[in-house]
């Protein structure tokens, strides 16, 4: 039931960004002052904003940004933490007490504090807001992996492949990883929602993608003035980052209720 | 403090929404336990009456404003917050009128005795608010506190270089001055401070001004009461409470629900008529001086091209963004000496909106349509986070591509922004200047000896015949002289085109229909609160 709602509602999220063009009924970033803040019509289901813009259009071209810094992030956090925790599991001792500390580092600095200060200093814009997104998001993949990977050391196809000879690189990749991928996966859907907040949060702050760029944050942000007279502004983006982060999780759970052997 | 206090205790998956009725409603259908009712129903005042501030007495106008004042001491204060409310405590030698006139204050009259010497006479039977009495050792005091080498004050250059301050008398206040400097009587617009007055100024403040201060809790409110003994009348409002709220949705609904009497600028445009339509308020606006701009950078290949500034100047289509985006609340301007300035000139070379004409200018300039839908000139704009600007960048990007510019939007946090400006690390930028009075300010902004850090010429104009003529206007003596010259200043500019200035906002207030005899200043000043009244009755 879980599965299927997230999925579905996942789903329709990822049709609308990848065929963005296809859905869109108007060009998001055309602009007619004349029209300022028109109520909803049959033409315009969701209204036009400040500068004449159909709001439908802005918001399904804004999932394209919510998509894009989601799945980029979690792609290079996740290669980023596999790889830390699977050497340190691996190789152990020293050099694992090493990079436990770096994570220890990472995880103890606050995400969103840190990706703002990181902003300031590189200036605003899609790219940065990756990097800087991407700068403590690996820990908890590392965390877990480790951990994974360390229960997963001790049992006899891994003895016997050592016994096989096979090198340390063979038994993380062949042995230890694929069996590690199920957690791996659901840190990877909670991760997800996360970092599509949290692009939403810095784009409201107006540091990620640029005007007139739209994305769900910064809709937010330009729709805050109007709340008392126009609602609609920052109601339906809202909505949207809400159902989508929503849907994410659900995916997330309903994950985690199949895989993990304990729980079921 | 209790509002947390009373906020931790609530189930620990309600956060402080701050509409209490709403939250009441969900939280009793969510949760059933009677314990849990009887533990709201215990919280639940409290928390209410954590969230309710005392409410002012009556005859004290609540004013909701965006940040509180930065210093309270009126030599250095520079944000638009503290000057306003200095001018409240402190009083002048002269002040600005409604019209922008000078008009004397704590001064009786002023008299030139030779373009070097001033003579300026005080009013008899002058009093600070601890009693003390107010003299022309206090003004010398004000004055060489402003112009001494150490001070950190803006109004430095405004009062020319002062050679000397002389007290005859107790009433008599003699200033020569090293060179001519015209504008010295607009200069003398600064608050007096007692003499002697320190930095513990800024904290506690002792002026003249129609009211005196009682408190300050920065973030919180600044509470100021009436001054009995004012020289021009003790005001009929008993006090005035500035209430700090960062927010403007929730400065408006505050005014909305009475709890405050007035909101002035920024306001968005777009929510005053909502607002004029409720119930007990009333929405005014008045001409302003603050005049918003684009500026350039003339280090740049492209922009140092005065057809380049023109072309865009044609590209951008004021009259549809002053209308349309700012409502009618912005009278688009050729001139950063806006009217009703007295020094205002008329006939300047204008710049209708005509996309042809730019693309007309930009290939004279040597940046021919390149086809294929690509740009002829790519520039970049930076601007602040605020959205208001954020806007209006947008409507300056798409206005551009019309002409054939792409202009590349970098919206930056504030402090990193206005360093880039300062140090001429940008193209293009907008920003507002506000407080325009004396037309020596241009001086200060495309001087060639005012670029940053002596000045604020932050594109790096440099004009040797415009150097020339704002030298002498501050050098000439008589009115009509300055008008001249400062009136082909303008056209110089108009041509010129440094900036291209885009409109003078203008000042709006949503106001409690109680409130009677306030008046607008264009330079924001709430001078007007020292004879405004609230009426009675709801």
């Amino acid at each position: 039931m879980k599965l299927k709602a997230g999925l579905s509602l996942l789903a329709f999220f990822g049709a609308l960004a990848a065929a963005a063009p296809l859905f869109a009924p108007y060009n998001p970033y055309a602009q007619d002052l004349l029209c300022s803040l028109d109520a909803p019509t049959a033409a315009h289901p969701m209204g036009l904003d400040l500068l004449g813009r159909d709001i439908l259009s802005r918001v399904i071209y804004g999932a394209r940004v919510s998509f894009a810094a989601g799945f980029a992030v979690i792609a290079v956090n996740g290669l980023i933490g596999i790889l830390i925790g699977g050497v340190a599991a691996v190789w152990g001792g020293r050099m694992d007490v090493l990079l436990m500390r770096v994570v220890d580092v990472a995880q103890a600095f606050p995400g969103i504090l840190l990706a703002i200060a990181v902003m300031a200093v590189l200036g605003p814009g899609f790219g940065n807001l990756l990097i800087a997104l991407c700068l403590t998001g690996w820990a908890g993949f590392a965390r877990l992996t480790r951990g994974q990977l360390l229960s997963l050391r001790e049992r006899e196809y891994v003895t016997a492949a050592v016994a096989a000879g096979a090198g340390k690189w063979r038994i993380l990749t062949r042995h230890l990883l694929p069996n590690a991928a199920a957690p791996l996966l659901v840190e990877a859907a909670f991760g997800l929602a996360s970092v599509i907040v949290a692009e939403a949060g810095l784009s409201f702050l107006g540091l990620g993608v640029q005007p007139p760029a739209p994305s769900w944050g910064s809709m937010l942000n330009e729709g805050r003035a109007f709340l008392l007279i126009a609602p609609r502004l920052t109601v339906f983006p809202g909505l949207c980052l809400m159902l989508l982060a929503l849907a994410v999780t659900l995916v997330g759970e309903a994950l985690r209720d199949r895989l993990d052997v304990k729980r079921r | 403090m209790e509002k947390s206090k009373a906020g931790t205790a609530l189930p620990p998956n309600t956060d402080l929404f701050p509409l209490p009725v709403f939250h009441h409603a969900r939280l009793l259908s969510g949760y059933n336990s009677f314990l849990m009712k009887c533990l709201i129903g215990l919280l639940l005042p409290l928390w209410i009456a954590a969230c309710t501030p005392a409410p002012p007495p009556p005859d004290t106008l609540v004013i909701a404003v965006e940040t509180g004042p930065a210093t309270l001491d009126p030599r250095i204060a520079t944000d638009a917050a503290s000057v306003n409310v200095c001018r409240l405590i402190y009083a002048p030698l002269f002040r600005r009128d409604a019209q922008m006139r000078l008009v004397p204050q704590l001064a009786e009259k002023l008299e030139m005795k030779d373009p070097l010497t001033y003579v300026i006479t005080l009013r008899r039977g002058l009093r600070f608010h601890t009693g003390a009495p107010l003299t022309a050792e206090d003004a010398r005091y004000s004055l060489l506190s402003i112009v001494d080498e150490k001070s950190a004050s803006p109004m430095k250059t405004s009062l020319g270089e002062v050679a000397d301050v002389e007290t005859p008398d107790p009433l008599t206040l003699v200033v020569r001055l090293k060179k001519p400097f015209a504008p010295f009587e607009a200069g003398l617009t600064f608050g007096i401070v007692p003499h002697g007055a320190g930095k513990e100024l800024a904290r506690n403040p002792v002026g003249a001004g129609p009211f005196r201060f009682v408190s300050y809790e920065p973030g919180d409110r600044l509470t100021l009461a009436r001054n009995p003994d004012y020289m021009y009348g003790a005001p009929r409002l008993a006090g005035i409470v500035l209430k700090i709220v960062p927010d403007e949705t929730v400065r408006l609904l505050e005014l909305k629900k009475h709890n405050v009497h007035l909101v002035m600028n920024p306001i968005t445009p777009a929510v005053l008529p909502w607002l004029g339509a409720q119930n007990g308020l009333v929405v005014k606006d008045g001409a302003g001086v603050n005049v918003s701009y684009l500026g350039f950078n003339m280090r740049d290949p492209a922009l140092k091209n005065p057809l380049v500034r023109r072309a865009i100047a044609h590209a951008i289509d004021r009259r549809a963004i002053a209308a349309r985006l700012l409502k009618g609340l912005a009278d688009p301007t050729e001139t950063l000496i806006a009217p009703p300035n007295p020094y205002h000139a008329e006939g300047l070379s204008q710049y209708p909106y005509s996309p042809e004409t730019a693309r007309r200018l930009l290939d004279e300039a040597g940046y021919p349509d390149p086809g294929g839908g690509r740009p002829r000139l790519t520039l970049t704009f930076k601007t602040s986070k605020n959205p208001t600007r954020r806007t209006q960048a947008e409507v300056f990007a798409e206005n551009l591509a019309r002409a054939g510019i792409a202009l590349q939007i970098k919206s930056m946090e504030w402090g990193a922004f206005f360093s880039d400006i300062k140090g001429g690390n940008f193209q293009m930028y907008s920003l507002t200047w506000v407080g325009i009075a004396d037309p020596d300010i241009l001086h200060f902004i495309f001087h060639s000896s005012s670029i940053p850090p002596a000045g604020a010429n932050r594109g790096g104009y440099a004009n040797p015949a415009l150097d020339r003529l704002l030298e002498e206007g501050r050098s000439a003596s008589d009115e009509m002289a300055r008008k001249r010259i400062y009136g082909e200043v303008q056209r110089l500019l108009a041509e010129e085109l440094p900036f291209v200035t885009l409109w003078t906002g203008r000042n709006v207030a949503a106001m409690d229909v109680r409130l009677k005899g306030f008046v607008i200043y264009p330079d924001e000043s709430l001078d007007s609160l020292a004879t405004a009244w609230l009426e009675k009755g709801e």
